[in-house]
């Protein structure tokens, strides 16, 4: 067998869950398992306990509250792609997960076990940082806190999630009407592990730009919002020479060894084409939609 | 040299009770099962193949609840209380289903390791979706690795099978 022993779990609660993670030192939870499992099977992780939440009552829920849609911790990416819910309210969340690897995986992985894989190469984490995602993530007591996209990604493979908790959902912000999502990413080869991945929405009110939202992954261990494009962007008329000058100004520090696909070189001089090709796939969809 | 590993303990089994190809079946195995090693060699059925074994390739591809998932990613006591659908169960009656007989019609193989994984997929697809476009046909097909064919009489057989033209 290719994996090695370790205990199973397969809690029905969020309580027992809990109790599950901080039993053993090192338990991980199993979700959609398609990051975890390949993990597993190659033997670079060996979690002495498996906590199974996929029969958690409650945490298979898509909902649309407060002009938040809150997406529960077993909610599968192929759920999220096909929910009219998502297709109204977040199309970069469903621009982005459109790249999140094949349809049989995607029937499986779960948005939110994706993101808290945190791996540097990964779509959402970009998104989650753009539209300022939260993350609800309950202390081993069962203590709950809501936690800020910007604060919740450390380095690569790493989130801010206690010992022996657990983030029951995601939520991302509707998107104000007059929106427009674009992500491009470069890679070696479609479905291919992402070398820069770009995630931009645009809001226009009244022919000009109300809201500019734009985050990178791939640049460093941790996504990384483009401040100073959204800048540039916000409050300028909705023509192909903003959207150009404002990608010129995308900038950060290339991490060398994010990936072993390319340079921090090359992905320093992609940047900001990656950031024009998502602005002008926002632009491209507020056009589709007027 | 032989390299020795300590004895361990002999792991917790676990029940695992499923539905496969229309027949209830069950059997303990250890957690650390996969669902792909579970149906090729606890249960016998062998038409589940397993290429790279961590979720590239699509080989294993099998019909879990009707859905098409990478059967080499999961653990097999994880669908207890499931149906499955391998390849040997694709067809009720025995005889070929449209998307088998798309394959032998255009010649969609040639060593046939991943067919099984492709027919069960564009299975789950059709479905779910009987006329589907070529841009979801196209993302089906590309969660599935053939060294063989180049995948010219695949997409044929994917669009005789979801009822059109095959594009000459």
């Amino acid at each position: 067998m290719k994996p090695a022993p370790f205990d199973y779990r397969r809690p029905t609660t969020v309580a027992a869950a809990l109790t599950d993670l901080s039993s053993v030192a090192g338990a991980r939870v199993l979700a959609g398992g398609q990051s975890l499992v390949p993990l597993l099977s190659l033997r670079l992780a060996s979690p002495p306990v498996l906590v199974d939440i996929n029969r958690v009552a409650g945490l298979d829920l898509l909902t649309t509250t407060d002009s938040r849609v809150h997406i529960g911790a077993t909610v599968r990416q192929a759920t999220v792609l096909a929910s009219p819910v998502a297709a109204r309210h977040l199309p970069l969340v469903v621009a982005a997960l459109t790249r999140v690897s094949h349809p049989q995986v995607r029937a499986r992985g779960t948005v939110v076990g994706n993101l808290c894989h945190h791996d540097p190469a990964s779509e959402m984490p970009a998104v989650a940082v753009a539209l300022d995602a939260e993350f609800t993530v309950l202390g081993p007591d069962g203590t709950a806190s809501t936690v800020a996209a910007a604060d919740f990604f450390g380095d690569q493979f790493e989130v801010a999630v206690p010992v022996g908790g657990l983030v029951t959902e995601v939520s991302f912000p509707v998107a104000p009407p007059g929106s427009g999502a674009g992500f491009f990413e470069v890679a070696r080869k479609a479905r291919d592990y992402a070398l820069l991945s770009a995630a931009a929405q645009l809001t226009v009110t009244d022919g000009r730009i109300s809201a500019a939202a734009v985050a990178v992954t791939g640049l460093g261990h941790r996504p990384l919002r483009m401040d100073t494009v959204e800048d540039a962007l916000r409050g300028a008329a909705i023509t192909a020479d903003a959207l150009r000058a404002a990608a010129r100004l995308a900038t950060g520090d290339a991490v060398p060894h994010v990936n072993r696909r390319s340079t921090a070189a090359y992905r320093t001089r992609v940047l900001p084409v990656a950031v024009h090709r998502a602005l002008r796939a926002a632009a491209a969809q507020l056009e589709e939609d007027r | 040299m032989t390299q020795t590993t300590p004895r361990q303990p002999a792991p917790a089994l676990h029940v695992v009770q499923v539905t496969v190809n229309g027949e209830p079946r069950d059997a303990a195995v250890p957690a650390r099962t996969l669902l792909s090693d579970f149906l090729r060699d606890t249960l016998g059925l062998t038409g589940t193949h397993v290429g790279c074994g961590h979720g590239t390739c699509g080989a294993c591809t099998v019909l879990l609840d009707g859905v098409a998932v990478r059967s080499c990613l999961l653990f097999a006591v994880q669908t207890d209380g499931c149906s499955i659908t391998t390849i040997e169960g694709i067809s009720p009656d025995g005889t070929l289903t449209p998307v088998q007989q798309a394959f032998q019609d255009n010649h969609g193989m040639q060593c046939g390791f991943c067919t099984p994984g492709f027919v069960c997929s564009l299975t789950a697809l059709l479905a779910e979706d009987p006329a589907p476009t070529d841009q979801r046909l196209t993302e089906t097909l590309d969660g599935h690795l053939c060294r063989c064919t180049g995948y010219q009489n695949i997409v044929k057989a994917a669009r005789q099978a979801a009822g059109r033209e095959a594009l000459s």
